[in-house]
């Protein structure tokens, strides 16, 4: 983690195409004493490609999963069409968890202040609190990382079971169908919960994932010690 | 598919019968006593679902495996298969003596079919009015959780066309009031077909035959686990089907309806609640804005 902050620019304050350049390439430093990134390209091309696929598999899932959305079979060329692609979809999926499995897994360790995180969790949701010692990820957030790997393994070890069906025991068969459909719900609503933190909810967040850049006083806010990392400023 | 035929039940469907008059039940007899092995059944059923060709795709055929039997097991364009079970028997002199117990391996046309239950596609599999179940391949989307759902191992998908077949009971020709192409080439009369309450009349009559003639555990199998068969069969051995190829106590699979019944609606109410409750959540407590920073930080950010 780079925590010390840019030398300032020569003359005055970077502009767009130079914020969105070091953006590119890294994370955890401060631009214009103003911004900070927090999601170099290759977090956030891994990231939209793995929601993108996620999306797909979802809708060719649905044909499967409930008869009141079969007429949704039309949009990827009928029924046979949509359990021959929703596989593919997935794979896409997986691979993009993959790779952020790789990028995340250790930021995304239990830290001290999480503790206080969850036993807060209540006054969070009703923006009650106000905890220190929130680093770049919270408690919450590191829940969804987990749950995601943990649901994209179990999604991963029944779909394969699930496309290749004739290879495996009708015993090990049945217990996918039940592996998949559970962790699809989950899924689901765990999605529906993330897409509308990052969102509507709060607000400054999107743009982490789109530019990759946040304000500070949208870390400073949100995810404190990080900020106080970063920027060095803020007693 | 005939057209002139009533839906009883269809595959994933919200609205599932189409027919209001009453069918006769229609049943197929199979009694593997008086089976001799002649195969002219599947030579008819070859002919007339026009499966003569040999399909690469279809699976293992014409291989030989040591058996008089044709192939070792069903394919997808193979839905009629005599299986020449070995048996060894005592004979009362202490020797053994090899015989055969036929059976004819094919869709057992369930009162309660599993395929049905277990298919997720609407219209792929059918069930008749007069108790016929038949797969629509144009509906069918290959996800074969049929073959899981059925407890006697009988749909097979066909690799080319990525479809799922089996036996139609020749709903084809039943719809025009002609018996199945296997009934009509049997030469010995162990096959019959007509209204089933007949036809548990005629098998129940010829158990007591076989038992007067010295076969005690001959009997009637027509599973109630699946709640009847369309395909009943009258055996030597009716105490152990498995000699037979047939499974003991065969049932639609339970976890699959639950499956559909209980998780499936449960799971629609989760995620149609977790959105509500998204709504709700922004209604009650809006947006966490961040508030600016402070001041004395604020004028770090000029001064520096």
């Amino acid at each position: 983690m780079n925590s010390s902050p840019l030398s300032p620019p020569a003359a005055g304050p970077l502009g767009q195409a130079e914020i969105a350049a070091i953006a590119r390439k890294q994370e955890d430093v401060m631009v214009n004493d103003e911004l900070i990134v927090r999601h170099k390209a290759g977090v956030r091309l891994a990231h939209w490609t793995l929601a993108v696929f996620f999306f797909l598999a979802t809708l060719t899932g649905f044909v499967i999963y409930t008869p009141y959305f079969a007429g949704l079979a039309g949009v990827f060329g009928g029924g046979a069409m949509a359990r021959f692609l929703h596989p593919w979809f997935s794979l896409g999926f997986v691979i993009g968890v993959a790779f952020l499995f790789g990028h995340w897994h250790a930021r995304m360790m239990s830290e001290p202040g999480d503790q206080e995180w969850r036993k807060n969790f209540r006054s969070y949701m009703r923006y009650e609190t106000e905890l220190k010692d929130v680093g770049k990820y919270n408690a919450g957030q590191k829940l969804f990382f987990w749950s995601v790997i943990l649901g994209a393994s179990a999604f991963l070890l029944s779909g394969i079971v699930m496309w290749f069906p004739s290879s495996f025991h009708w015993s090990l068969r049945l217990l996918s169908y039940w592996a998949h459909e559970i962790t699809f719900i989950c899924f689901v609503v765990g999605v529906i919960y993330h897409v509308y933190m990052s969102t509507a909810a709060m607000p400054g967040t999107l743009r982490a994932m789109t530019r990759g850049t946040v304000t500070r006083a949208w870390a400073r806010w949100h995810h404190p010690r990080w900020s106080r990392e970063v920027s060095g400023k803020q007693k | 598919m005939p057209s002139n035929m009533e839906f009883k039940r269809i595959s994933a469907s919200p609205a599932p019968a189409t027919g209001v008059r009453e069918a006769t039940q229609v049943a197929k007899l199979i009694d593997t006593t008086t089976c001799i092995g002649c195969k002219a059944c599947e030579v008819a059923c070859q002919e007339w679902n026009d499966l003569l060709g040999i399909d690469e795709a279809a699976g293992p055929a014409h291989i030989e495996f040591g058996s008089y039997q044709t192939q070792p097991d069903l394919t997808a364009n193979f839905w009629n298969l005599i299986r020449f079970n070995e048996h060894v028997e005592k004979n009362t002199d202490g020797s053994e003596s090899l015989r055969w117990l036929m059976a004819k391996d094919q869709c057992q046309h369930c009162a309660e079919p599993g395929c049905l239950e277990a298919c997720p596609s609407p219209g792929a599999i059918v069930q008749y009015a007069n108790g016929i179940v038949d797969f629509q391949q144009e509906n069918c989307i290959g996800c074969e959780y049929c073959v899981t759902g059925c407890p006697f191992d009988i749909p097979r998908l066909n690799k080319r066309t990525k479809k799922v077949y089996k036996c139609t009971l020749c709903s084809d020709r039943v719809s025009y009031g002609l018996e199945p192409a296997c009934i009509k080439a049997c030469p010995t009369g162990c096959l019959q077909f007509g209204a089933k309450e007949q036809l548990v009349q005629i098998a129940n009559r010829r158990v007591e035959q076989l038992k007067a003639d010295g076969r005690p555990k001959a009997g009637v199998y027509d599973p109630l686990g699946v709640g009847g068969t369309g395909v009943i069969y009258v055996l030597e051995f009716a105490d152990r089907p498995e000699l037979y190829g047939l499974p003991k106590d065969p049932k639609v699979p339970r976890t699959i309806t639950i499956l559909k019944k209980v998780l499936k609606p449960l799971g629609s109410l989760a995620m149609a609640g977790a959105l509500v409750g998204a709504v709700f959540h922004y209604l009650r407590f809006g947006r966490n804005e961040a508030p600016d920073l402070p001041k004395d930080e604020r004028e770090e950010v000029k001064s520096s």
